[in-house]
């Protein structure tokens, strides 16, 4: 039974991979019609990444970050910079002779190296998290006392960055710059968007790939026994703040991955997604998607965002706010496996329920399932 | 000093603890004979379930400390310690309340529970031995669980948690055993089935014990120490703590009470 769920939930991340992945032809065939949507299509992609990061921390470990936004960040502007010295030709930028500086400051000098930018921004956020991770669950600091860290910790990433103006460019954030690939607007353009939005789309599947035999693994049933019993875990011999650290460490990475990625779809990127209510935004999308699977971030992540898409122009703009807003509290009080718990145990369990009450015989041999699936 | 290390798996010295002024143990001394059962009884708030916190790190004592003799090694101050390096170590400790890892199933608790592969690096590139897998069938069995591998740990009843919580510790094979209450909340039928996996345990490992039931104490008991208000009261045979007029006083005359309290 249990191989056969979680195959299952392979097969739909397989479809909605093979979805995303027709839409750029389905754009170039005309069928569908507006190119900015395969452009969000693409985001999505990024913002699931993120997702998955997220609900390894938060689903399957328990620990509850508010503030991934910072890595998702870091990641970014370390992509921006290599982007933006692409653009430049490697001198100096606007914003850093407006700010005062005479040659490209030391720390920009790295990202000349695409190289180097990627061992950067895959680096940056797995030290910093780790050594933030260490000192705070070497201190069995937890649960509202951590989120309440990660927020302050977002926080401060977006004063830093906002303060530094000659070397971040401050609230503008980095601008101008192409993908990876070059242009990605226009039609003449179509391969470079085709070369970002694939390669995108490999990641994720690569990530989501590791991230289910992760937690397949004793690696992660380890992170289920802390999520359900720290103590008991602790008291199994297990140095459980290593793994802690370890676990929010790689997702940071994952964080800064989908950063890395999103600028090149974005074409820019500022600090207001290092903001607290962007991070909360991500978990947003893991509370609906289903916590503790790794394909409901994923489905969160895009349905969200969807939504978002649809509904945040026009006359639904003011009313989004509060529609999320909604959606994630009747997610959390109603729904806590969010739409994957929904299909998975909630729906079938009704679904049970109702055919016991018509054909009332079989009723104790249900009974004793309910008792199991509760 | 080396005559001890044969005869003692244990050897609890002088530990006292204040908890924010309160004294919850005052120079406690008990000393642990190997491949024995010793029970530690007395009233509620005596301090029992604090004196094994002490031994397996999850408080510290204010004072005193906890010497351990592991068959084969070298014996080892276990105050100052880890919690998880003295569960490494071979201490293994069941809770008063089961805690058990609900959203696993019970072979998923008991691979958890295993010796080794305690790191990272361990934890992900494990694969189970079959000689590991039947361990964990032999100890599921030991204590009727075999039938229920597969299930989710939440969906079991309380006292097959309890017993599930015993067989994870049976099942890393450590050279001591603590049992908090491990018939707490079970019916006469049960406590009496966790007695006969309890002698069963006795035959392989040294087993400390908490329990209030005093039809329990009698079934298993090799040595009983008596805890009153933090302080051991005395120290001996089933049948001498039994017989002992200050015990009786301040422990069994309400006996019934503290039963009606689980
Ligand atoms: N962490 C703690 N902080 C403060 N007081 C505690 C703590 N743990 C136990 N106590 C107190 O110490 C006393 C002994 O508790 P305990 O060891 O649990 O008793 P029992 O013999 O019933 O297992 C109780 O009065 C309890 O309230
Ligand atoms: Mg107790």
């Amino acid at each position: 039974m249990k191989p056969l769920i979680s195959n299952k939930k392979n097969l739909c991340f397989v479809l909605i991979l093979l979805a995303l992945g027709l839409s750029p032809l389905l754009l170039q065939m005309g069928v569908i019609q507006s190119s900015s949507f395969v452009l969000f299509l693409g985001k999505c992609i990024c913002f699931s990444i993120a997702a998955i990061g997220l609900d390894l921390i938060w689903g399957y470990t328990g620990i509850l970050s508010l503030g991934h936004g910072l890595y998702f960040c870091l990641g970014a502007y370390c992509m921006g910079m290599y982007l933006k010295l692409q653009a430049t030709g490697g001198v100096i930028t606007d914003f850093m002779k407006t700010g005062g500086l005479t040659e490209l400051p030391l720390i920009w000098k790295p990202f000349n190296s695409f190289f180097l930018t990627v061992i950067l921004m895959l680096a940056v956020p797995a030290v910093l998290s780790g050594i933030l991770g260490y000192l705070i669950f070497k201190n069995r600091v937890k649960g509202v006392y951590f989120s309440i860290i990660s927020q302050a910790l977002t926080w401060t990433g977006y004063s830093l960055f906002i303060a530094l103006s000659p070397y971040t460019n401050g609230n503008v954030g980095i601008t101008e710059i192409q993908s990876l690939f070059g242009s990605i607007r226009g039609s003449a353009n179509f391969g470079h968007f085709c070369g970002v939005f694939y390669l995108a789309l490999v990641v994720l599947a690569g990530v989501y790939a590791l991230s289910v035999w992760l937690t397949n693994c004793k690696f992660g049933k380890l992170l289920i026994a802390i999520r359900d019993g720290e103590n008991r875990t602790y008291f199994s011999g297990y140095c459980v703040s290593s793994f802690k650290t370890a676990i929010y460490s790689f997702s940071a990475v994952l964080a800064a991955l989908a950063g890395a990625l999103y600028i090149n779809f974005n074409g820019s990127i500022t600090p207001s997604q290092m903001t607290i209510s962007y991070s909360i935004t991500m978990v947003i999308w893991v509370a609906v998607g289903g916590r503790g699977t790794i394909l409901g971030a994923v489905v969160g992540a895009i349905l969200i965002n969807l939504c978002e898409y649809n509904l945040s122009s026009g006359a639904m703009v003011d009313l989004w706010q509060y529609l999320i807003g909604g959606i994630f509290c009747v997610m959390i009080l109603f729904f806590k496996g969010g739409i994957i718990g929904l299909v998975t145990e909630q729906l079938p369990a009704t679904f049970r329920k109702l055919k016991n009450t018509d054909r009332k015989p079989v009723r104790v041999k249900a009974k004793k399932e309910g008792v199991n699936h509760a | 000093m080396p005559d001890v290390k044969s005869e003692y798996i244990l050897n609890i010295q002088n530990v006292s603890v204040v908890f924010d002024g309160f004294q919850a143990l005052t120079d406690v001394k008990a000393k642990v004979r190997r491949n024995t059962i010793h029970f530690f009884i007395g009233p509620n708030g005596a301090g029992k379930s604090t004196l094994m916190d002490i031994v397996c790190g999850k408080t510290k004592p204010t004072r005193g400390n906890v010497t351990f003799y592991p068959k084969d090694r070298s014996p080892m101050r276990l105050t100052g310690m880890k919690e998880y390096q003295i569960a490494q170590s071979g201490v293994g400790r069941k809770f008063q309340t089961p805690s058990v890892f609900v959203n696993l199933t019970v072979a998923e608790n008991m691979m958890l529970a295993l010796k080794g592969h305690k790191s990272i690096m361990g934890c992900l590139f494990y694969k189970m031995t079959e000689e590991e897998e039947k361990n964990i069938d032999e100890t599921l069995r030991m204590v009727d669980l075999e039938a229920f591998k597969d299930k989710k740990a939440g969906s079991l009843a309380h006292g097959q948690k309890q017993w599930l919580e015993i067989a994870m510790q049976l099942v890393q094979k450590p050279d001591l055993i603590m049992l908090d209450e491990p018939a707490a909340g079970m019916g006469k039928p049960e406590t009496f089935k966790t007695g006969r996996i309890l002698k069963e345990i006795k035959k392989q490992y040294s087993v400390i014990v908490i329990e209030h039931d005093m039809d329990f104490v009698k079934q298993c008991a090799d040595v009983v120490t008596v805890l009153h208000e933090g302080k051991v009261l005395m120290e001996g045979t089933v049948d001498e703590v039994l017989e002992d007029s200050t015990v009786q006083a301040v422990y069994l005359g309400r006996g019934g009470e503290h039963n009606a309290e689980h």
